[in-house]
């Protein structure tokens, strides 16, 4: 291999637009690419990318290689681990890094095993240490009750990224940046599973990830119908409902509304959190939030720890009228 | 990360959770399949399971015995190094909103969030 020299991002797009952790993902890029003096580099696989090398370069890139094949439409394990093999060895980059979505979950380990490097999963932080020039990789540890920084001396050091940990760039659309196709020969004797059908379970209304205001339920609520009044606030303030593990546990709402470490991650500008503890799994999905607010009965709960504004109380009680104050502040 | 399994013809079709789904997969077996809770609850082991665990004899593996070497497992094997271990500080600074009663702080907590604009 060459000397490792770059830092790729392996980006993720749908119909040529950039998924959202791309956009973070090149924004994180670009900084540790600047500190080492080096180009940033963004790997596109799949089929009919379209827009997305241009919106790559806008949104951070020096230099785009693209992997175009039929079969590459959907992510499948083996075929896109082909593809990284090939490209990482070809291009030997100092640094990689992938989203923790569930594509860079399952590639990451499998491609770092592959190459013989290490890997940090679910970052927060990155960073350059400079005398070294290494990565030094942030990630909570113990249910996000701790963090730890680990760094890896062989290359590329590949980490993956929590969502909403990094910022974008504001697109530059007269960025200048190269694009590269590259051909990689997939053996399709290789390739053991097979995409026979994907299914969209969209939620009704705003998508958690993506709203800016969101009601958050906890075991408090007690019931599925203490979620409508929940979603009547939601819809007067434009957001969306979301839920701590134990209302999904216990079949009260989907498992798709499941905010935490093993569910979405979120950080909109405002966060009602309503009868949740706030223990540190739930914290981990909702700690980026601008604004977090608690309604809880017990004044010793975690989650006043984390929140800017707080009521101790009864929900049932609180949250009938500030959902009205809330309707006349709007109205009036 | 699989919500439902199924062996068809001697290959497994599985459902695989996406972010705004999921996905229907058929995979060759033998086949590795990491699975989470919505795949179905935890069955409680039965007398009889109990007792027919408590003869079965676990099987123990050293590392030559699935071929690794020592050096490539554990500690020794480790390829990220640890630098730092902390916890993060919690700035901790709530406004608890206080009032007579719990509507009456609903409505005021309204009212602060407005002057605050954060809606």
């Amino acid at each position: 291999m060459a000397e490792p020299k770059g830092v790729m991002i392996l980006g993720e797009s749908v119909q040529g637009n950039l998924a959202a952790i791309s956009g973070e993902l090149l924004g994180c890029g670009r900084q540790l690419a600047d500190t080492l003096k080096e180009e940033l580099i963004c790997i596109l696989v799949g089929n009919q990318l379209g827009d997305a090398p241009k919106n790559t370069i806008a949104a951070g890139a020096d230099k785009v290689y693209t992997v175009e094949d039929a079969m590459l439409a959907d992510y499948q394990t083996d075929s896109y681990l082909m593809v990284m093999e090939k490209v990482i060895k070809d291009i030997s980059p100092r640094i990689l890094l992938m989203g923790q979505t569930s594509i860079g979950r399952d590639l990451a380990p499998r491609l770092a095993f592959r190459l013989g490097v290490g890997l940090a999963m679910d970052t927060v932080e990155l960073s350059i240490d400079p005398q070294a020039k290494l990565l030094q990789e942030t990630r909570p540890v113990y249910g996000g009750n701790a963090r730890a920084i680990f760094v890896s001396e062989a290359f590329p050091q590949i980490a993956t990224v929590r969502s909403k940990a990094m910022s974008p760039l504001a697109p530059d659309t007269s960025k200048q940046g190269e694009v590269i196709p590259l051909k990689v020969e997939l053996d399709v004797a290789k390739i053991r599973t097979k995409v026979l059908e994907t299914v969209k379970e969209e939620l009704a209304g705003i998508k958690l990830e993506d709203a800016q205001a969101i009601i958050c339920g906890g075991r408090g609520i007690g019931s599925p119908e203490g979620f409508k009044q929940l979603e009547e606030l939601a819809k007067v303030l434009k957001g969306a409902v979301g839920a701590s593990r134990p209302p999904c546990d216990n079949g009260w709402v989907p498992d798709t509304m499941q905010i935490g470490l093993t569910g979405k991650i979120v950080a909109p500008e405002l966060y009602i959190a309503v009868g949740v503890s706030g223990s540190s799994q739930h914290l981990a999905g909702c700690s980026g939030s601008k604004n977090v607010v608690a309604i809880n009965k017990d004044a010793e709960a975690n989650i006043f720890k984390e929140a800017r504004f707080g009521v101790v109380g009864d929900w049932k009680q609180v949250l009938p009228a500030f959902s009205e104050k809330v309707k006349e502040l709007l109205a009036g | 990360m699989a919500k439902k399994v199924e062996v068809v013809d001697g290959k497994a079709k599985v459902e695989r959770v996406i972010a705004d789904g999921y996905q229907i997969i058929e995979v060759t077996m033998p086949a590795l399949i990491t699975v989470s809770n919505e795949l179905g609850e935890a069955r409680y082991a039965t007398l009889k399971g109990i007792m027919a665990a408590a003869k079965k004899q676990p099987v123990i593996w050293k590392p030559a015995d699935i071929g690794v070497e020592p050096g490539q497992i554990g500690a020794a094997g480790r390829k990220n190094k640890l630098l730092k271990l902390f916890q993060p500080v919690k700035e901790g600074k709530c406004e608890i909103i206080e009032a007579d009663s719990p509507a009456e702080a609903g409505t005021k907590l309204a009212q602060r969030l407005r002057e605050s604009k954060l809606f």
